[in-house]
């Protein structure tokens, strides 16, 4: 079983399986986005615990992973969506380096937890293919 | 409250930290990506052997009934 893959047992809207394990990391991600976009404009304020050290990289895997993921399932696209998750681990481990950093290691826990639940999707996405016609 | 490592690196150099946070990103990644690689997906030589000739059995079977219906065709 693969998180977009489209299997008889998924919900189908607008012709597209939904899935909630596949919906979860873009969730994540695109918050995580959003949030270092604000932190990055000036008048506006970060929705989560964000120290300044660095803005710019994590809101470019962000950004880019959140685009991946929105692209696999607007066009039907299984690869788009394992690039995606693949950035999302960039993104969710750099910010768990950032927090660990700037604070104690242990608030750098829930990240890593984000960053090592995508690659673990990741692994199950790449893994689970019959392809040897 | 915190052990301020990134203060300090930024005291050195403001680029410091964007570049330790980075290097952890493309750390994650490059591991990810080789355990993919190198993970076990439960499938041996011998199933792979055994898919095959299966889809070899299955083909020959398709252009056997086939040729049949264009023969009784004919």
């Amino acid at each position: 079983m693969t998180t977009t893959g489209n299997e008889t047992t998924c919900v189908t809207i607008w012709g597209r399986c939904v899935k909630p394990v596949a919906i979860g990391p873009l969730l994540v991600t695109v918050v995580l986005f959003v949030n270092q976009i604000l932190a990055l404009l000036p008048n506006y304020e970060p929705i989560l615990l964000t120290p300044d050290s660095s803005l710019g990289a994590i809101a470019a895997l962000s950004g880019l992973s959140s685009l991946f993921m929105i692209w696999s399932w607007i066009a039907k696209q299984q690869i788009m969506y394992e690039v995606g998750l693949l950035f999302g681990v960039g993104a969710w481990a750099g910010r768990a380096v950032e927090v660990s950093l700037d604070n104690t290691g242990f608030q750098g826990i829930l990240p890593l937890g984000f960053a090592v639940t995508m690659a673990g999707l990741y692994v199950a996405e790449t893994s689970n293919r019959w392809d040897v016609v | 409250m915190g052990c301020g490592v990134s203060r300090w690196l930024a005291d050195i150099d403001p680029a410091l930290s964007e570049i330790i946070i980075l290097i952890g990103a493309a750390v994650a990644m490059l591991i990810t990506r080789i355990t993919s690689y190198y993970w076990p997906d439960g499938r041996t030589r011998a199933d792979d052997d055994e898919l095959r000739e299966a889809l070899r059995r299955a083909r020959l079977e398709y252009m056997r009934e086939k040729r049949e219906r264009e023969e009784g065709d004919d």
